[in-house]
This record gives structure tokens, C-alpha cells and sequence, in this order.
């Protein structure tokens, strides 16, 4: 909107001008070359319309469009030469000479050698600030200068133009430094026009347009220069004009031409480099983005679709698309069950479909992908249409002339593929190539970060989930044991790493009655550590008041067996003190036998019975066995799981129910506590370790 | 870190299972693939021989558990033979003796499936 304003403006102070220029004239006579002062107010007035609203709309900036400039200078040029065509065709502009002074001759030439001169000035005017914004761009410290120089040199010239023209001052000596003047300019020109570094970073296409545009301006200044030198109608118009207009617009137009020539010149020799110049840009940008994308793994298919992308960016390629090889953790990517199971990234596939690539055969029938795996080198296929490795089937009318796949290796493993094609044969080069590889390096590296991540977040929530089934284990563990001048007791369960699922309680089941129970859950983690919360409740609300140990696990049996997934089981010993009467009564649902320690004599005492979970009918009401034992003083009971005695040494002996008698037997005077950590020691002295296999607890209880 | 593999014999009717190594909560789902494919195909006369087992874990014992239900309603059974003193000690522990026909010998648990099946015919 406001450059249309402007136009508008410069148009009309245009056509006043000229009004201005014949309408004073008339006055006058047509003949006169008119006084000067008048002119140099005329002259006044075109260069400041024509001037002002440029410089208010343009500046030499960064974001300054060189080719558009180029095109506009273009168009202005074309515009001027066509005007002078047609005045000459449709008036006689003529001219007489009095005394050396030019003026013209009549008032048709008077008006066309008004509308000459001005439209000459104007576009000489938006001409030099247009190639001045261009000089500017990339300035330099010197680009300054140069360009202050080069303007004193030539406001000197434009000066002895006037000084020396008979339309002017008329003094004849000035003609000589005028000349020299002139010739000063055109060489500090030479100084100034090297200015082209914004080619450099056109387009190849750019760079053509560029070509042609400057050919033409080249051209066009050359004519029009030849036309302001010579005793011709412009040089006359001018002359009349303003002496100074013809030295600025002669000057500009030769300018023009130098800018333009040299400029056109520069843009020949970048040319060859040009292809080579936007594959450049195009990788670095692309690598520049993927060195981004690197850091933003989280979306695995963002990566991949990213990667096919950037991939056909950089080769210039037809279609592309990535295929993984899938890993479940543990299994080693041979090249063999990479084969068969590499799969493609629906997310990466680009400019052809999954089952078009599934349809590429080799000749041997097996899938493409399996060219990469033989060697796990990178396959170009020049020719696809005729290749002999590639089914006779799969040859045509897929739009691919030539392929490149790169595997995707990653500690020595490969990974995946990325597979780019081109719909001509042989459009692969080297250097395309080279880069590919370079690319396809980092794309590795992209996906085995994304993967790790992946991998660290899972390991994480396992090691969160793990954390969560320990803490659970440890508070469903008595925290006091209850204690009385009848017996001492003391009990420990010590978790292994991964492992969680022993259990034990104490608590008053009745008057004079102390339940205790250790009990080992199949399983470990979280499910094991529920089963374990459950058995708790169940076992605080089913003791109280039972007094035949055998009927609670049965209840516990039932109970369990609904809930319970069938792959686990628990083993469990409930053993019952009665503190009155001095007995222990005690039931096993196939737990590790109990310990009896009595008179200098162990005995593990195993009296039958199922582990709770595995039958849910008759077989574990009718295996079960109550035991009674009569308590003395001194006797010692020591319940325990088979993390105790299935601690193995180096030698994968285990510590066996004989060493536990051992210990238990050569510590039979000292007290529940004592024992306890003894036996405890002495597994770790075994072991040799200090991390169990499996979860130990342990619960001795000394009757006094 | 464990080694554990699965052989399958087949004896006439029945299909034996070879196992080697340490059967824990890492190797027990490829004995479970194994039970699975046999149930799949029909064979429900399966004997498990444990000679040249050095290890079961509780997830191991498990596996057995899972398809036991399943092979009885078939008509079928899982037997287990040839079990280390140490192996037998841990079964024997949980009550499996009562639950499973555990035999010292492979041809013993073979000839049982067979001469059941003779006698149904």
C-alpha cells in the first residue's frame, strides 16, 4: 500500500516536471536554451522526487534480496530504452545548436527532450542507489571507503561537466579535467564493483537468472551509454537539461554497465561450482538439523521420519526408508536374525509404500534388505533396471534407476538400514555417497541414544517397582518381638537383591499361645510382596483361637488357592507355643523342616504336608500332619527358610541342613539372639559372599 | 549367566522332555514354550526327565503347575523322573510327591503311560 503511494508520487512529480520544464520554456522561447537558473531548480526538483521515497523504503540490510534488486534494475533499464524507442518513433525531437549551447528545436522537442531527460535522470537516480545497496551487502571495512571516494571523484566530474559544457558554465579549459575527472571515476568504479560474495549462496537456479539478468542489464547499459556519450537525442535532452544531469546519468549508466558486466562475469565462473555449491548448503543444513535431532530422541518415530527425510534431502534422492532390526534385550543381532527380522519403519518411509519395498525381490527370491545383511557393507546399485542381483520381476516400474543401502551399525552390530533411491540409473555419485555414509553414521548414533534411553527408562520403573516390593516386605515384618520369662526368641529375614519373597510372623493367638510362622512366597517383586501382605491379614485374622495348627493352613490353603495366580505357591511352617503347658505344636504345607534341639541332640522334624497353592482339594487336607512336642528346658527350635541352607560357595556345595545342626548344636547354652547370628555368620563365612542368592530368614526360639 | 536348555524325545505316545542346566525364573518361559507347543499338538503324555538338571528354582516348579490342570483334563499326566538327590530334595520338600508320580528311572514313567493306554485298548 505505501509503495503504491509512493509510485504515485514519483509519477505525478514526474509529469509536473515535465509540465514545469515545457510550460516555463513556453513562456520563454522555444528556441532559448533557457536561463540556468531555472533549470537547476528543475534539476533540483527531479532528484529530490525521485530520490526521496526510495531512501525512505531502502536500505542496505541483511535481509536484503540481491536478485530482486537485479530484476528491478532490470526492468527500469528495459522500461527507459523502450520510452526513448517510442518518443523517437512517435515525435521529432530535435535540436539546434547555438554557439556551442544545445537547445531544442520546437515545442514537440522541447516536450520530448523534457520527458527524455527527466525519465533518464529518475531512472539513473533509482539505478545508482540500487546498485549502492548491492555494493553494501557483506560490506566490508574498506567497502566504505572505497564507495566515499568513489562518490567525491564522481561529484567532482559531475561538477566540471558543468563547469566545462556550454549548456553550463562553458569554460573551455575545464574540458581537459574533465575529462580526467571523468576517467578517475570510472577507475575508482573498478575499485568498487568487486562486490559479488551474495552470489556465492544463490541457488543454481538463482544463478542462472542471475546470468540472464545481468547479460541484459550489461547490454542495455552499454547501449544506453553510447547514447549519452554521442551527439544523440539523449546526450542533447540532457545536455539541455542540466549539464549535471548528463554527468550523473552518463556516469551511472556507465557504472551500470561495469556493475553489471563484472557482476555477470562473477556469476559465469560460480556457475560451475554452483550444484556442487546447494548439495554443500543442503548437507550441512541437514546435518546441522540431525545433530539437533540427536538431543530429541524421545519420539522414535520423529527420529525416523526425521532421518528419511533429511536423508533425501542430502542425496537429492527420489524415495527412502529406514528398517530397524527389532531387540527384545537379550538376543545379539547376528547378521543371520537380521535378516529375517528386520522390519521397516512405516514412519520413515517416503515417496514409496511398505509393500513396494516388500516386493523388491532379489533374484534368489529372498527380500532386499538381505543384500546388506550378507556383508554388512554399504550395496549401490548403479543400475537397478538391469542389475543382475535383483529379480528380473522387480526391476521395473517402481520408479527406481539406482539405489544405496547403508547399514546402520552400532557396537558392531548393525542395527538397521537406511535405503535411499533415485529414479535415474547412475545418479549416485561419490560424493553423494560419502556423504550418505556420514549421515547414516549419525543416524545410528540417533537411534542407538533413542533406544538407550528407552531402555534406562524401563530399568528405571523396574528398579522403582523393585524398591517399592522391598519397602512393602520390610514393613509387613514384625517390628518388636514379644518376649517372657518362659522363652526367648529372635528372628531375621534378610532380603536378597532380587529375590523377595520370605516371610515371617510372631503374635499372640491366644491366652498363653505365641503363633510364629516363616513362610516363603514363589515368585519375587511385587507380586510376590502382595502374596505376602495377604498372607499377613489372613494370618492375623485366622490364628486367633485356633489351636490345631493344621486346621489354619488348611483355611490358609483355601482361601489362597482362589486368589492365587496357579504358577505360585507358598511354603510355610506355623509352629505354636503354648507357654502353659510347655508344648509346641506345629504343621508344615511344604516348608523346610523344623529344627529341634534337644539334650545335645538336633533332629529336623518334617511331618508331611503340601505347600499352600499347589493343590486346592483333598490331597492337602490329607497330607497335612500336625506334630505335638513336648518343650524342656534348654530345647531349641529354630525355624528357617532354604535361603539358609541352600547358600552355595564357590564350589556350588550347598550349606545343607547339616552345617545349620552344627552350629546350632555348638552354640546350644547361649541365647536366641546369639544363635541366630551365629548361624547367620556362619552361612556368610560359607558363602564366601556377601550378597544371598535367595532371601534368608531365620527364627529361633529357647525355651527356658 | 544361565544355561538351560530343553530337549523333546518322543516315545510312542509319550514325550519326553530332557533337561539341562539351571531352570530359574530366566530360563523357565522356554520350558513353558515347550510344554505350550506340545499341549498345542495334542501330547499330553509328557515325561520330564531331570538327569541332567543341577538346578530348579521356584519359578521353574511353576511351570509345572501351570499345565498340570490342563494335561489331566486331557486324560493325560506329567511325570517326572530321573531327579538328583538335591532336585528330588526340593519337590519332596513341597509336598510334589504327593501331587506328582515322580520315578528314579525314564523307562519306568514311559511304561506306566503305556501300559495305561494298553489297557484302555
Amino acid at each position: 500500500m505505501r509503495r503504491n503511494v509512493q509510485l504515485i508520487i514519483a509519477i505525478a512529480a514526474f509529469i509536473a516536471d515535465v509540465i514545469l520544464l515545457v510550460v516555463l520554456h513556453a513562456l520563454s522561447d522555444a528556441g532559448s536554451p533557457g536561463s540556468s537558473a531555472l533549470h537547476t531548480v528543475l534539476l533540483a526538483v527531479t532528484l529530490a522526487s525521485s530520490t526521496a521515497w526510495l531512501l525512505s523504503g531502502l536500505r542496505a540490510s541483511d535481509d536484503t534480496q540481491p536478485m530482486q534488486l537485479v530484476s528491478r534494475i532490470v526492468v527500469l533499464v528495459t522500461m527507459l530504452l523502450l520510452l526513448i524507442g517510442i518518443l523517437q518513433f512517435a515525435m521529432t525531437v530535435e535540436f539546434q545548436t547555438v554557439g556551442g549551447v544545445i537547445a531544442p528545436d520546437g515545442y514537440s522537442s522541447l516536450v520530448g527532450a523534457g520527458i527524455l531527460a527527466t525519465a533518464g535522470l529518475t531512472v539513473a537516480m533509482l539505478v545508482f542507489i540500487w546498485i549502492s545497496v548491492l555494493l553494501f551487502i557483506k560490506r566490508r571495512r574498506q567497502t566504505r571507503r572505497n564507495f566515499t571516494i568513489f562518490l567525491v571523484l564522481f561529484s567532482i566530474a559531475v561538477l566540471l561537466q558543468y563547469i566545462s559544457s556550454p549548456n553550463g558554465l562553458g569554460i573551455e579549459n575545464a574540458d581537459a579535467f574533465a575529462t580526467l575527472f571523468h576517467a578517475l571515476t570510472v577507475l575508482a568504479m573498478l575499485f568498487n564493483v568487486f562486490r559479488f560474495s551474495w552470489i556465492l549462496t544463490l541457488s543454481r537456479r538463482e544463478k542462472l537468472l542471475n546470468l540472464v539478468f545481468m547479460l541484459f542489464a550489461s547490454m542495455f547499459f552499454i547501449i544506453l551509454s553510447v547514447y549519452t556519450s554521442g551527439d544523440d537525442t539523449l546526450y542533447n535532452a540532457l545536455q539541455w537539461y542540466h549539464p549535471i544531469a548528463y554527468g550523473l546519468v552518463s556516469i551511472i549508466f556507465e557504472f551500470g554497465a561495469v556493475y553489471m558486466g563484472v557482476g555477470f562475469a562473477s556469476t559465469l565462473l560460480h556457475l560451475p561450482t554452483a550444484k556442487e555449491f546447494d548439495r554443500k548448503k543442503a548437507e550441512i543444513s541437514s546435518l546441522q538439523n540431525l545433530s539437533r535431532l540427536i538431543t530429541q530422541v524421545f519420539d522414535f518415530e520423529e527420529l525416523a521420519s526425521t532421518a528419511t527425510h533429511l536423508a533425501l534431502e542430502v542425496t537429492e534422492g527420489n524415495a527412502a526408508w529406514l528398517e530397524v532390526v527389532p531387540r527384545d534385550g537379550k538376543q545379539k543381532n547376528t547378521p543371520s536374525s537380521g535378516r529375517s527380522d528386520c522390519v521397516i519403519l512405516p514412519a520413515s518411509v517416503r515417496n514409496i509404500n511398505a509393500q513396494r519395498i516388500e516386493e523388491l525381490r532379489l533374484a534368489d527370491g529372498s527380500p532386499l534388505r538381505a543384500l546388506a545383511f550378507e556383508t554388512d557393507k554399504p550395496v549401490l546399485i548403479q543400475d537397478f533396471t538391469s542389475d543382475r542381483r535383483i529379480h528380473p520381476d522387480a526391476r521395473e516400474g517402481n520408479g527406481i534407476g539406482s539405489l544405496v543401502i547403508v547399514p546402520l551399525s552400532s557396537h558392531g552390530g548393525t542395527i538397521g538400514l537406511l535405503c535411499v533411491t533415485k529414479r535415474n540409473p547412475y545418479e549416485f555419485d561419490r560424493d553423494v555417497i560419502t556423504i550418505l555414509y556420514a549421515f547414516a553414521d549419525m543416524v545410528s548414533v540417533a537411534m542407538e541414544n533413542s533406544r538407550l534411553i528407552r531402555e534406562s527408562i524401563v530399568k528405571e520403573r523396574m528398579e522403582q517397582e523393585l524398591l517399592v516390593a522391598q519397602q512393602m516386605q520390610q514393613s509387613l515384618l514384625p517390628q518388636s518381638l514379644p518376649s517372657s520369662p518362659r522363652y526367648d526368641i529372635a528372628a531375621r529375614s534378610i532380603p536378597a537383591y532380587e529375590v523377595g519373597g520370605d516371610y515371617y510372623d510372631v503374635q499372640d493367638v491366644g491366652p498363653s499361645k505365641l503363633g510364629m510362622v516363616v513362610g516363603d512366597v514363589s515368585g519375587k517383586g511385587v507380586s510376590a510382596a502382595l502374596y505376602m501382605a495377604q498372607l499377613k491379614g489372613m494370618f492375623q485374622t485366622y490364628s486367633a483361637g485356633v489351636s490345631d495348627t493344621g486346621d489354619l493352613l488348611r483355611r490358609l490353603n483355601e482361601t489362597l488357592c482362589r486368589s492365587m495366580d496357579r504358577r505360585s505357591f507358598i511354603s510355610l511352617l506355623y509352629a505354636m507355643l503354648d507357654t502353659e503347658q510347655g508344648e509346641l505344636r506345629f504343621a508344615r504345607a511344604g516348608h523346610c523342616p523344623l529344627l529341634y534341639v534337644h539334650d545335645g541332640e538336633a533332629r529336623f522334624l518334617q511331618p508331611s504336608g503340601i505347600a499352600l497353592g499347589l493343590d486346592a482339594g483333598e490331597r492337602f487336607a490329607e497330607a497335612l500332619q500336625e506334630e505335638r512336642l513336648p518343650l524342656h528346658a534348654g530345647d531349641i527350635v529354630v525355624l528357617y527358610t532354604d535361603g539358609i541352607t541352600e547358600a552355595r560357595n564357590a564350589e556350588d556345595e550347598q550349606f545343607e541342613t547339616e552345617r545349620l545342626a552344627d552350629v546350632v548344636l555348638s552354640n546350644v547354652s547361649a541365647s536366641a539372639g546369639d544363635i541366630l547370628d551365629a548361624v547367620l555368620r556362619a552361612v556368610h563365612d560359607f558363602s564366601g559372599r556377601s550378597t544371598a542368592d535367595d532371601d534368608m530368614t531365620i527364627l529361633v526360639v529357647r525355651w527356658k | 549367566m544361565s544355561d538351560f536348555s530343553v530337549g523333546v524325545r518322543h516315545r510312542e505316545s509319550v514325550a519326553v522332555f530332557d533337561l539341562k542346566g539351571y531352570l530359574d525364573a530366566h530360563t523357565a518361559p522356554e520350558l513353558e514354550r515347550t510344554f505350550q507347543s506340545n499341549i498345542d499338538e495334542g501330547r499330553f503324555n509328557i515325561v520330564v526327565n531331570f538327569r541332567d538338571l543341577s538346578y530348579i528354582s521356584s519359578a521353574g516348579l511353576g511351570v509345572l503347575m501351570q499345565f498340570i490342570e490342563d494335561v489331566r483334563r486331557n486324560q493325560g499326566d506329567i511325570k517326572l523322573s530321573n531327579m538328583s538327590p538335591r532336585v528330588f530334595n526340593v519337590f519332596d520338600l513341597l509336598g510334589f510327591p504327593m501331587l506328582y508320580e515322580i520315578f528314579p528311572d525314564e523307562d519306568e514313567a514311559v511304561g506306566k503311560f503305556l501300559n495305561k493306554s494298553e489297557k484302555l485298548s
